[in-house]
């Protein structure tokens, strides 16, 4: 056998602008495979084979709280949002306190509960093109921040005014360059920091939404704690905004590239929800789970992982394995094959599924059906991704929205 | 004392029920989830039962008196 190294540095800048080719050789090659984080340098291991993710995923044995995770792991600074409110999110409680946080806010994101949001949804979304088409420089993730911010600062019951700088902020937090260490947990603070201030301007003007209620759970019931309060409004703000702005924002670069789709979904719209899956299955904005940590000393697929150990799931990896899909690499939003792991699995699967799915399936196609000439007004390979481990970002995604024609 | 359901039109295979209690719910082929027993008849498994069907992200999971 040759030296075990993937094409890319995993979560190197290269990796970043293309992670595919290494991800594709890490599930031939070596699909548990052992590495040094970038940052902290602490080793870890990351799965990449479909079965491997969705088993670590639901394995009682991992979890994904950091009190079990190595000193090495803790010692190289990657706790998420350590000393911070942050780290009381419900990503990274164990039951029974995750099941106790999840009940409070789980009913809200029903597929029922959120289909009541379909026609706010199409508002929203008609309104952000309005705007969109009054720029002089449309940039697509602007449009796909509005939507999930105008629809997130809905539920929760405030205006996210601030979405945009909670979106840097939330970059900054999952960023990966080793001298970045402290601006992390600077950043993580700065999302606690805003949901503190959200949480006293809701505690004197409560109304019928999900933040009163979550402050009634804290001030009137005590089932949550007011460090578990900060961490619930930020981690919906954190996982309601980004994932599905770059949901948005990929799946709209996957149809510009791909003519014979766009077409597709403009001539048969009823396929939109099935092209909301293999969006999310062929590039679904998040790249990779949070660590799962091994509880004891275990096997997990044909490894030995010391108690403590961090294993990355690397979800974008499980949803182009060929070993479950047929032609995974290739987009084909009429697929109706077996199920992606684009929304997690198991116990921390997506809280916020359904809103994402229905965010995704009137905002794809409206921006297409609006602009049915857009092209991208840079060159594709000038295209950045963002330097940032957790969900797979593009920086700015300039368009042309009526061709080369007009503007 | 309760009879547990899994309504497979509105699960989502999110695999949760089977992650939080695999001793009452298992997932089918698909990713299904479904009930290991139908009955529950511990004071401990119906409470747990109606914690996930509260944590369950299609509201699938229904935990009936059999009365």
């Amino acid at each position: 056998m040759t030296a075990p190294a993937p094409p890319t540095e995993l979560f190197g800048y290269d990796y970043y602008q293309n992670p595919y080719p290494t991800l594709e050789w890490l599930r031939e090659n070596s699909p548990m495979h052992p590495f040094r984080f970038p940052v902290g340098d602490i080793p870890l291991w990351i799965a990449t084979r479909f079965d491997d993710v969705q088993q670590l995923l639901g394995d009682p044995r991992f979890s994904t709280n950091p009190a079990w995770a190595s000193k090495e792991f803790i010692d190289g600074g990657m706790a998420v949002g350590k000393g911070t409110a942050i780290e009381r999110i419900i990503t990274m409680l164990d039951p029974p306190d995750h099941t106790r946080v999840r009940r409070l806010a789980m009913s809200t994101f029903t597929p029922r509960r959120i289909a009541q949001w379909e026609e706010p949804t199409h508002a929203v979304v008609e309104a952000e093109l309005d705007r969109l088409e009054k720029q002089d420089q449309p940039d697509v993730m602007d449009y796909a921040g509005a939507i999930p911010a105008a629809l997130m600062g809905n539920i929760l019951g405030f205006p996210l005014d601030r979405f945009n700088e909670m979106i840097h902020a939330i970059e900054r937090a999952f960023h990966t360059d080793p001298e970045d260490a402290d601006a992390n947990r600077l950043a993580f603070e700065e999302i606690a920091e805003y949901g503190r201030g959200l949480i006293a301007h809701k505690r004197r003007n409560p109304s019928d939404d999900l933040a009163s209620a979550l402050i009634e759970a804290r001030d009137g019931e005590d089932r949550l704690d007011e460090t578990e309060l900060v961490a619930m409004i930020a981690v919906l703000i954190m996982a309601g905004l980004d994932t599905t702005r770059n949901l948005i924002g990929t799946s709209v670069l996957s149809l510009l590239e791909r003519p014979d789709q766009r077409r597709l979904l403009l001539e048969r719209p009823e396929l939109k929800d099935t092209a909301v899956e293999e969006f999310l299955r062929f590039n679904g904005g998040v790249a990779v789970g949070f660590f799962r940590f091994a509880k004891e000393d275990l096997e997990f697929a044909g490894v030995s992982l010391p108690a403590g150990s961090p294993v990355i799931p690397a979800v974008g990896s499980a949803n182009r394995d060929p070993r479950r899909w047929p032609d995974a690499d290739r987009l084909d939003i009429t697929r109706t094959g077996p199920r992606h792991v684009g929304l997690g699995h198991g116990l921390h699967n997506c809280l916020g599924a359904a809103l994402a799915r229905l965010e995704a399936a009137v905002a794809i196609p409206a921006i297409m059906r609006r602009f049915p000439q857009m092209t991208l007004a840079v060159p594709v390979e000038e295209l950045r991704y963002d330097e940032m481990w957790l969900v797979r970002s593009i920086n700015s995604f300039p368009v042309r929205l009526h061709g080369d024609g007009k503007r | 004392m309760a009879v547990l359901r899994v309504d497979p039109k509105a699960c989502v295979a999110s695999g949760l029920c089977a992650a939080m209690h695999p001793a009452l719910f298992r997932l089918t082929e698909e990713g299904l989830g479904e009930p290991v027993r139908g009955d529950l008849t511990e004071a401990d498994d119906v409470e747990s039962a109606e914690d996930v069907a509260a944590c369950c992200p299609g509201a699938a999971v229904a935990v009936l008196d059999s009365a």
